[in-house]
């Protein structure tokens, strides 16, 4: 009675540490607008058998990722270790825990993700349908399941706590990229004409891939026929699962709590070399000539190069802009082949640039933000006269690492597509990017990095600021686009923008301590 | 008292924040070159913040600062070169790893670059860290990073050091091998100034002791000295007597009675708790944060003792 108890209480305690409710529902909701869009691929595609291979790889995927990025941080909370590791509760109650907490999280998204497909696919082949899809979905959830968990403890095995979050992180990166990209991209595949044809048949290759296992007896069931190969896919289905069961439970499951284990004796990462480390060194002597500078450069450098927050923050806007440039280059109504060759007459590429630009600033305005701002204390306790060159230093750092990035990616495809005419409105459009991105830390230019925590500061982004982050880059990008009408206008432009970057940077620069709240 | 040429000089130094909450009252003190200080005080006397101002991390406050002669409000940078500082939490950048963290700083002290790598490898190397020099800091243990903050403090080889608790997190022999190091740095003519709960080390390692409390000073001497003002004969017992806080032994038999079941006999006052905690010795060292056992912990646990309690028996 006790122990049913507590554990109800320590599941009742982790979803109220989880601030379920709220954005629990956004995700749920996510993913049921995701499985609509899967489930008309019933209606789309003739083949019953390949619109489930299709459906069900999707729901495998999305609760594979979903089931890897959120529950890292249930199975990693080494803070619920500290307070409930020396109370009564042995291991077996906390596993029923963990697997109870799971399990109706795992409910919540297959629901989610599925009753798109159910509904349509009951309107379409009936009640036979309705009965053998869910079963169906059971047997995939588990086979993930227990493919997440192996992929867990080999993760575990072969690298320490550090290393193992830093690859977390990466999923849930890809995660939020993926759902803040597929409701872009999601509905244009869906117009896609390819779709209407596309149909697969059995042969040997389908027999390694899992949705196949479990999308042929549905299948079957639906149509009444049970053919040969429908059979031996619905016994590997059926059988594989259970295969895992066992084996995770009598191989790996006591392997894997003291995996756990020898995570939390962590394993540092160390930092000799690494690429980080002199890239940062390389490009601060480049660029930056005080000592304070330089100082605030690499710290910077490095920092967002390892701090798993700001990567979380900010890479997946970095994704989503790359989506949503992918799809204004390649999307619209018109067939893509056609798309291709009138790109080159257009001049969106101005487009591409300038988007680029804006993504810089709202990164900078992040750097402010750490969890460990407290470590703040050294910037004044060091002998620096002028603060401006920390943030001067901070400013540089950040428009060679992702303005070097964002224009890497850009100028070559550009190149490519449009050819060497327009290398100088690349070589404006950057110079431009500069300017902005100096003109725009003026806003925020008090605020010294990784010095304050987060939470708070969401206040500080009024909306004003928020306009002009948009604002100057688009003007900027209507100039350019103006100066393409006028000969030698962009080349004449480039010259003048540098001339203007140098006041900006210096006053910049020159910020006193006055003018920096007191730690 | 009027030294001669005092390295350290605050003149009723008063601070305040919103005006309302008077943390320091007008502190006068001087000192010496090539003395250690004991600056003690309960939690919340203002020590921290007499330190801070004495930096120059804090810029306001009334009254007159000066260090090696130089008044801090207008010359706090030349002031910085020259002084080392150890902060009371021990929070550094933990992507980083020692080696960058050093290497930083003594850029920004604008020591040549080879006379960095130099010091910062022996002093990681003394310290035992040699082995996680390009470690990232984020696994590192209180007591690792405080050592990092302790070479943190000296790598520019400063006059003044200002310590505040510095020897928390620390193990036994560390503690040991700093404390030796800083009587060292003494007798080399640095001053050192520092802040600390922990009674016996401040009474075997300090030369003068100043005790503050509720923002005033309330004693200041050696340690002989302040034997002979009071009759106590530990600098725990001068201390709780000093600061006006008696009863701890009542309060302790309080809080076993919790424990136990009973309740509690009359009102306990936060105010009368925090001189206990101060003054209990190492277990609550280890206590998170060195807050000590804050009357709201005692709260916290007061319900979990009852329902989790009688269940085990």
């Amino acid at each position: 009675m006790t122990i049913d108890n507590r554990k109800e209480k320590s599941v009742a305690q982790r979803k109220s540490d989880k601030e379920i409710s709220n954005s629990m529902i956004w995700v749920l909701f996510m993913y049921a607008f995701l499985g609509l869009f899967s489930g008309m691929l019933l209606v789309m595609i003739p083949s019953l058998f390949t619109a489930l291979v299709l459906i069900q790889a999707m729901i495998m995927v999305m609760t594979a990722v979903a089931l890897i990025s959120d529950f890292s941080s249930v199975l990693l909370d080494t803070t619920d270790n500290a307070i409930l590791q020396f109370r009564p509760i042995d291991d077996r109650t906390m596993a029923v825990a963990r697997i109870v907490h799971i399990s109706i999280y795992l409910l919540m998204i297959t629901l989610s993700l599925s009753l798109g497909s159910l509904v349509i696919g009951t309107i379409k082949y009936g009640l036979m349908f309705t009965l053998t899809f869910p079963v169906s979905l059971l047997f995939s959830v588990l086979f993930i399941v227990f493919l997440s968990n192996i992929f867990y403890v080999l993760l575990i095995k072969i690298s320490g706590e550090e290393r193992f979050r830093d690859i977390i992180l990466y999923f849930q990166i890809f995660m939020a990229v993926l759902a803040l990209g597929s409701y872009q991209l999601l509905p244009r595949l869906m117009g896609a004409s390819f779709l209407k044809n596309f149909s697969m048949e059995i042969s040997w290759w389908t027999f390694f891939i899992p949705p196949a296992w479990v999308a042929a007896p549905v299948e079957a069931a639906v149509r009444g026929v049970m053919s040969g190969e429908a059979l031996v896919l619905t016994l590997i289905g059926i059988g594989l699962p259970v295969l895992f069961v066992i084996l995770v439970v009598k191989f790996l499951a006591p392997g894997f709590n003291k995996a756990l284990l020898k995570l939390e004796m962590t394993v540092p990462i160390r930092e000799k070399k690494s690429p980080g480390r002199v890239l940062s060194m390389f490009f601060s002597r480049l660029t930056t000539f005080r000592p304070v500078e330089r100082f605030a450069f690499e710290l910077v450098w490095l920092i967002t190069g390892r701090d798993r927050k700001f990567k979380m923050k900010t890479y997946p806007t970095f994704g989503y802009w790359f989506i949503i440039t992918a799809v204004l280059a390649l999307g619209g109504k018109g067939r893509f082949s056609h798309m291709i060759q009138n790109l080159p007459a257009s001049k969106i590429y101005l487009v591409f640039l300038y988007t680029g630009c804006m993504l810089i600033p709202m990164t900078l305005f992040q750097i402010r933000l750490s969890d460990q701002f407290q470590a703040a204390w050294i910037y004044h306790v060091l002998p620096i006269a002028k603060p401006g060159e920390i943030f001067r230093g901070a400013v540089k750092a950040m428009m060679i690492k992702f303005g070097g990035i964002i224009f890497l990616l850009l100028a070559i495809p550009t190149l490519f597509i449009w050819g060497p005419a327009v290398i100088d409105d690349i070589g404006l459009a950057f110079v431009n990017m500069i300017f902005i991105t100096y003109a725009l830390s003026l806003i925020n230019k008090n605020e010294l990095p990784f010095a304050k925590p987060y939470g708070i500061a969401r206040e500080a982004q009024t909306r004003v600021t928020g306009f002009l982050y948009l604002l100057l880059p688009i003007f900027l990008g209507l100039v350019h686009y103006g100066l393409t009408y006028i000969p030698f206008g962009v080349l004449i432009m480039v010259p003048v923008i540098m001339v203007l970057i140098w006041p900006v940077s210096k006053i910049i620069a020159r910020t006193l301590w006055t003018k920096i709240p007191p730690f | 008292m009027n030294l001669p040429n005092p390295i350290i000089t605050l003149r009723d130094l008063k601070k305040s924040y919103d005006g309302v909450n008077n943390v320091l009252k007008g502190i006068n003190l001087e000192i010496a070159p090539g003395q250690i200080i004991g600056y003690i005080g309960p939690n919340g006397a203002g020590k921290s913040t007499t330190v801070k101002i004495m930096i120059g991390m804090i810029p306001e406050f009334s009254g007159e600062v000066r260090v090696f002669g130089l008044d801090i409000a207008t010359q706090a940078q030349d002031v910085k070169k020259r002084i080392g500082y150890v902060p009371e939490t021990a929070a550094l950048y933990e992507t980083l790893t020692p080696n960058e963290f050093l290497r930083f700083l003594g850029r920004i002290h604008e020591i040549p670059e080879p006379e960095i790598r130099k010091r910062v490898a022996g002093m990681l190397h003394l310290f035992g860290l040699k082995e996680n020099a390009d470690a990232r800091m984020t696994s590192f243990s209180k007591g690792m990073k405080q050592k990092v903050l302790i070479i943190a403090s000296l790598i520019h080889d400063p006059d003044i050091l200002f310590l505040d608790e510095p020897l928390s997190g620390l193990d036994a022999n560390m503690m040991v091998v700093v404390k030796e190091i800083l009587s060292r740095l003494a007798a080399k003519g640095k001053t050192i100034f520092y802040c600390s709960h922990v009674m016996d080390v401040v009474e075997r390692v300090c030369d003068r002791i100043v005790i503050i409390d509720k923002g005033v000073l309330i004693a200041d001497g050696t340690f002989d000295e302040l034997q002979g003002m009071n009759k106590g004969e530990s600098l725990e017992k001068i201390f709780t007597q000093l600061t006006g806080s008696s009863g701890q032994e009542r309060l302790a038999e309080e809080f076993i009675s919790v424990l136990e079941g009973g309740g509690i006999h009359d009102r306990l006052h936060p105010q009368d708790l925090r001189p206990v905690s101060s003054a209990l010795r190492d277990p609550e060292r280890r206590l998170p944060q060195n807050q000590g056992a804050s009357p709201d912990q005692i709260d916290d646990r007061q319900p979990e003792g009852k329902v989790r309690g009688p269940a085990q028996v």
